[in-house]
Order: structure tokens, then sequence, then C-alpha cells
């Protein structure tokens, strides 16, 4: 078989998808943008927090921004579950999907019907993903939870500080999330990848607590090893000193700088032109540097503050040195070497055109597609039906009258 | 163990922990993974602790064995020619390789997609750095903390207004450049699987962080004229999603908890007693957002006069999401992390730590196993004999330095 241009590699497979909030809709379009059809079971008096939260696309409530962004190239239907019909027609969806993701609370999918078990009795290929904050077992697992909550039983949100303080700050978002959604989805084509030699799928159960347990493997080694409880991390990295974020001209403008080596030590201070006699002599190696972590940063400081972070960047790397301008969103969202990466595309949403993230892995011969903005709660529906149970447009109508599906 | 890639040979060519990463969780997933290191030093995390003791060993290090155990550690000059001739034979023999060179370097090992194609047409080159191998600053240096504030992540996200960003811990930014990798192999398997090609895949982490992370919620509202907000010292006030969120101070600590969805709020107010202030918005996020000020206030004087203990089992009780902070050490006793077997045994040389398992569990697993974290060199005899050189052979490249 070949492969034609326009293509996608994931074309052809089927999945349910009950992936809510960040991690959930963030698995489901890793899986879409690479041209699985990826069907979201919504229902408009129960609308995912994502879709509930502002701010929204020019004010309209149910239009967050939150989800234009990680819904993007799924499809919505609208099928009420807590109708005996509406749980019954998301069966029949089921048996006939490739794969079914769920981070529904642990026992949810079973109560609707949707136990592995029973799924897998009349469709043996069927991979399904349940995620949920602490896992389907242990005495954590009926928890409720967001990103923040599993990353502060872990042990990875109090490592979050700057190092002078030795007082956690809070990281403002569920920055464990997204690895969830990327694990979720990698873990989901890994199982379909096995069922095409053996034609079984699977069941997976992944618990975002223990992931971010992950993040934290040095620490808990450290522990083991040496009896110590890691403080706060702020910039710093073992291999490079320093390694941090200076102020530069300019409102809430800094340049982060790491240093892996005496060498580019110098060439750090002779691109801030720090005359030979203010350069001491201790802090020509790593190991001094690193003794005095407060006086290298103060010296380095004091000369990117007049300097404009950009340009002081460039001619860094110019120099062989690792920096980036440090800046905010405003920044990113205009750097030209992002642009030049398709880092955002532009969608077209019922609204209006929308910028929103592209692929960011970038596959050379199936590469990824962002085709369809933010679906409305139902959008899809009567296609899905359609398509995907075989219902003719009479069946679709009379679901519709009495209440069990909603076609927006 | 997950059997997933059983039979599959992935070769890393990568350092630290973004490549590491990925070559982990392929490890995990039932992939073999032969990791080629330099031949002086090693992957250069095996510099980096904790040690035990304090003492640097590169075989007992912390950071390399958390990403590495369960590889085979061949050591190849892949930047000489006969180094590199070898590391061919090894590719040859390869369905992904795993490498964190910039594009000048992925030149010099010829490892871009004409010259690959030809040579191994059923090859998955997979590389992560920092900056990408396309755009103006593909070949700008980089480590975990300059790609992440490249992204304006501790800008955004952490750290004090008017202080300096901080980096998300755990070298976050590569972690989840890796995991992008993994997952982009996978689809790429996929697409072999119909036509029997290979192909090239560049990940790099800035993009990934700015593209996943950073733009949430946050870039279409930013082009749409919106403000795109700031770190601050509350989660809370820069979520800036839904309230009551953040971090609550207590008699004894602090709790982490997020009051997000409307029947969470419900619950919330209820066992705040009902008081007269609820009753001043609807239920709404959108709503609750407008009184922020009043809601944090009137949440903070209701958990300072308790204990962190009391407050989360009180409010979880009742399904509202709300986490006490633990430590490294709290985390390795975790009643929960114990019932679930999370953990599973490293062997270092001769001694034997606990390290996070894989966070998944697949009905089709087979029990739960250990690992070991490979010494330098440690299989590079054993994968020159399987490419079918003969120890004469071996023995020069050994006395030459190449391996």
């Amino acid at each position: 078989m070949s492969i034609e241009p326009g293509d996608r590699p994931l074309g052809g497979l089927f999945v349910l998808s009950f992936g809510w909030v960040w991690a959930g809709s963030v698995a489901g379009h890793m899986l879409a943008d690479f041209g699985a059809t990826v069907v979201r079971v919504e229902w408009p008096a129960r609308p995912d927090l994502i879709r509930t939260v502002g701010p929204t696309l020019k004010g309209v409530a149910s239009e967050s921004f939150y989800a234009h962004q990680t819904y993007r190239n799924q499809l919505s239907c609208a099928i009420d579950v807590g109708s005996e019909q509406g749980r019954a027609l998301v069966r029949d969806l089921a048996r006939r999907a490739d794969v079914l993701l769920e981070n529904m609370r642990p026992g949810t999918a079973a109560r609707l019907g949707l136990g592995y078990d029973e799924l897998a009795a009349t469709n043996p290929g069927l991979v399904m993903l349940s995620m949920s904050g602490f896992g389907q077992s242990g005495p954590y697992r009926d928890l409720p939870s967001y990103g923040n909550i599993t990353a502060s039983f872990a042990g990875y949100e109090g490592l979050h500080g700057y190092p002078e303080d030795d007082t956690p700050v809070p990281v403002n978002q569920a920055i464990t999330d997204p690895l969830n959604g990327v694990l979720a989805a990698t873990l989901i084509l890994g199982a379909i990848y096995r069922r095409e030699a053996t034609g079984r799928g699977d069941y997976i159960e992944l618990s975002q607590f223990e992931q971010a347990v992950d993040l934290i493997g040095p620490e808990l080694l450290d522990f083991q090893m040496n009896g110590r409880v890691s403080g706060v991390q702020g910039n710093a990295d073992p291999l490079a000193e320093p390694s941090d974020v200076f102020p530069c001209a300019g409102t809430d403008a800094w340049i982060a700088i790491a240093i892996t080596g005496d060498a580019e030590w110098q060439s750090l201070l002779d691109v801030l032109a720090v005359p030979m006699d203010a350069r001491p002599p201790d802090l020509a190696t790593g190991f001094g540097r690193w003794q005095d972590r407060g006086r290298t940063a103060e010296l380095v400081a004091l000369h990117t503050r007049a300097r404009d972070a950009g340009r002081l960047a460039a001619a860094l790397q110019e120099a062989g040195v690792a920096a980036y301008a440090a800046l905010g969103p405003a920044h990113v969202f205009a750097d030209p070497h992002l642009a030049a990466r398709s880092t955002w595309v532009t969608v077209d949403h019922a609204l209006g055109p929308e910028v929103i993230s592209g692929v960011p892995a970038k596959l050379s011969r199936t590469p990824g597609a962002v085709t369809r903005a933010c679906p409305a709660i139902g959008a899809d529906t009567r296609d899905v039906l359609r398509v995907h149970l075989g219902l003719d447009d009479a069946a679709i109508g009379a679901l519709a009258a009495s209440g069990v599906i909603h076609q927006a | 163990m997950t059997a997933y890639l059983d039979g599959l040979l992935v070769v890393e060519l990568g350092e630290g922990v973004a490549v590491p990463h990925a070559g982990k969780l392929l490890r995990q997933m039932g992939a073999r993974v032969v990791k080629v290191e330099p031949p002086d030093r090693g992957d250069i995390a095996r510099r980096v602790g904790p040690f035990p003791g304090d003492t640097p060993d590169r075989d007992a290090s912390g950071a390399f064995m958390h990403r590495n155990a369960g590889k085979e550690s061949v050591t190849l000059d892949v930047d000489c020619a006969t180094g590199r001739w070898v590391f061919d034979e090894l590719l040859a023999r390869a369905d992904v390789l795993l490498h964190d060179r910039p594009p000048s370097r992925s030149k010099a090992l010829r490892l871009t997609g004409e010259s690959l194609a030809e040579r191994f047409p059923r090859l998955i080159v997979t590389s992560v750095t920092g900056f990408g191998q396309a755009g103006p600053k593909a070949e700008w240096k980089s480590t975990d903390l300059v790609a992440t504030h490249a992204a304006g992540i501790g800008h955004r996200f952490i750290g004090d207004p008017g202080r300096r960003p901080l980096r998300p811990a755990g070298s976050y930014g590569d972690v989840l450049g890796g995991l992008l990798a993994a997952q982009a192999v996978l689809v790429a398997l996929r697409a072999r699987a119909r036509d029997g090609q290979g192909q090239v895949i560049d990940v790099s982490t800035q993009e990934a962080l700015a593209s996943m992370v950073l733009s949430y919620g946050v870039v279409s509202n930013f082009h749409q004229g919106g403000d795109p907000g700031t770190r601050s010292s509350s989660l809370n006030r820069t979520l800036r999603t839904s309230t009551p969120a953040g971090r609550f101070p207590c008699k004894d600590g602090w709790v982490q908890l997020s009051a997000l969805e409307d029947g969470q709020w419900r619950a919330f107010v209820d066992i705040l007693g009902n008081p007269d202030w609820a009753t001043l918005f609807d239920a709404s996020a959108l709503s609750r957002l407008q009184y922020i000020d009043l809601i944090t206030t009137q949440v903070e004087e209701w958990t300072r006069p308790r204990t962190v203990a009391e407050v989360q089992s009180l409010l979880s009780s009742r399904g509202v999401p709300c986490a006490i902070h633990q430590s490294a050490r709290e985390v390795l006793e975790d009643p929960h992390v114990r019932a679930r077997d999370a953990f599973v045994p490293v062997r270092a040389g001769a001694a034997t730590w606990r390290l996070p398992g894989p966070p998944w569990r697949a009905a089709s697993d087979g029990p739960r196993e250990g690992a070991v974290s490979p010494a330098l060199s440690a299989s590079t005899h054993a994968v020159l004999r399987e490419l079918g050189l003969a120890e004469s052979e071996i023995e020069d490249l050994r006395r030459a330095g190449v391996i």
C-alpha cells in the first residue's frame, strides 16, 4: 500500500472520547491532529468545564478560548447519557470504535455501561484508556482532582520558588495536564500498533499523580541516597552556572542565560563588555561560580540591566552562549522563529477566523494539520450517527424529538 | 512491562533529559533501546547527582538512572569516520533513531531527509532540540532553562510580579519535548505499517512549550485583543478562568484547592455554612470571577485557622478538589503509592533504589518489573558482536578510542 499526499497517518481510526478538561482534550487532539476521527460525546446541559470558563471569543459565553485551543480537529456528538436510550447509543458507538478514551471519575464509565470487559466481549479489538487523578485503584482513587492537585500530592508543585527565599511559589497553570494528554495518546497508539499483530485491544489506566511523581525522580533518589529533602529549584541547572534569568532594559524584560563551560563564561563577559580588571578570578571556574552563586548573578545582572533582551540574546548566541530573551506571551506569539515553524495557524470558526496553535511535532512525510476549529456542542451529531451507526434521517429525527440527542 | 513495542529496536543518540525521556517511554512500552554514548565521558547526565553519599560516580548518578534504566549502553564516537561506519551498521538494523543534534550536526551525521531515505528507507529519525531543525534560530544553543523561557512559560506562569520569571521544575520542557517525540514516533510507525517507509520528525522544546502550554486559553484571546496575563503570586488571580483556585494558607501550612466547577463551588459554600456574601452572585464560573477578591479573602479567612489535614479531608469528602503539599520523603511513604506498587526497584551496581515505574497499568501487562541502570559501555561488546564485528575488529576500535 502507498501513502498519497494528503493521506493522514491515523486516517480510519475511530476514537470515541469522554476526554474532559485539559488533559483529556489534549489526548483527543493529539490523535485528531494526525487524522483520527475523534468523536467527543457531550451534552448541552452538562458542558465540560473548559467550555464554561472565561475568557471567551467575542464575549460569547459558550465560546471559551480554552476549549477553542484543545477541541480543534475533534467532532462533537451530543447524546444525553442520562437517558437509557442515550446510553444505548453510546454503547453502540463504543462497539464500533477502535479507541475509547475517558477521564471521568473512576467508576463512571462502568456505570454508563462502558466498562472495558463488557465492551470487549463484542469488540475485542477495542483499546480503552481511562485517565484519572490517582488511577483506578488505591486509597486516593476517588479524590476529586485537577492537575495542580495531583502535582501537590506528588511533591512536584512545592519545588517551584526562589532559592533565595526557599518558599514555594504557586504555578499559575495545571502544567502537568499536557504531559498526561500526550502520554495517553502515545499509549493508545502503542496498543493500536500491537493490535495489528495480535488482533486484540487492551485496557490501560493512567494515573496523573504517578506521572507527576515521575517528574521528581532525582528528588526521590536524593532522599533515599542522602536523606536530603530538596528545596525549591528556581532556575538552577546542575550542568550550568550561572543558569538564570537576568534583568534587561524595559518593563518586565529579562534574558535567560545558561553557561555550560568556562570558555562560555569568558564569552559572556566579553559580550557584556565587562572590563578585564572587573572579572573576579575566583569566578573563572564553574566550581567557583557555583560556590558564590549570589555574587555571580549580581555581576551578570549589573551588565545586562541596560541591554535590550533580544539583541543581547542574538549577540550571545553569536558568541556561542545559550541565551534567549525571556519576555511575555505577546513577544512569544510574535517570535519570527516560531512563525517560520508554523507554530500558530488560523482556523475558520463560525464567529470568524481565529489564531490557535498548530501541530508542534513536525513529521516530514505524514504531517499533522489543523483542519477544523472547535465544534459547537452537537455540531456533528447527525453525521456521526449516520456514518458510524448507519441511522437514517427518520431515526435521527425521532431521537432528536425525544430529547436523546441534540444537533447544533 | 507493557509489550506494545516488542521487537522494535530504538537507537538513542542523546544526552541529558529530552531524548533519554523519549527513549525511556519507548522502553517502558516494550522496545529495546540501545543508548549510544561518547566513549570518554558518557551521557552528560552521568555527571549529575544525586549520588550515593554525594560521591560522584558515573554509574550511580540518580539523574542518569531515572531516565536510562533498562537501556543498553554502547560507547561509540560517531563523529569519526570509523565510528560512523559502525553507527550506520546499527542504524541499518534499527526502527527508530532518537537524537538531539542541531541541523548542522545532523547533516554531518547524514541524518537529513534525502540521505536517510536512500540509505535507511524504513528508519524513523526523530530529533528533540531546543529550537528544532528548521527556522532562523535552529542552530541556537539551548538548555531546558533557555527553551522554557524562550517559550514565555516562566514569564506567564511562575514567579512573583516584578521579580524574575522561574522555570517549571523537573526539566519540564525537556520532558514535554521527549513525550511529544515518542508520540510522533508512534504516528510514524503506523504510517510505516502501511507502506514500509520511515520519515524524519523534528521536535523543538521551545515550540512544544509555546504551542501546548503557553497558548492554552491565551493565544486566541491575545489575537482578539485580550490581555494574555502575567505571572502572579496567586493562581487564583492569574488563571482567570474560575475561582477559587490556588494555594490557601492554613494554621500549619498550605493547601492547594480548586473549586472550579459550579457544583464544586456550591458544595464549598455549603461547607462554609452558606454565608450571606456568597449570595451576592450566582454560582457560575463567569459570575464568580467578578467577585474574585471577595471570594479569595473569604476563603482565606476560612482556611487560615484550620489545619491542612482538616481542610483537605473536609473539602475532598464533598467533592471539592483539595491537596496537601507533600515532599519527596512523604511521597516515598505515601499509602496510595504503596497500595498501587507505584515504585519499582532499579539496580545500579550493587545498590538498589526505588524509582517510579510506568504511571500506567495495562490489562495485558506482565508482572511489574524493576530494571538495571546500565554502567557506561556495559553492552558495547555484545552489540558490536551482534552487528557481526569480529573480536579483533572490536579490539582495534577499542584501541583507537572509537568505542
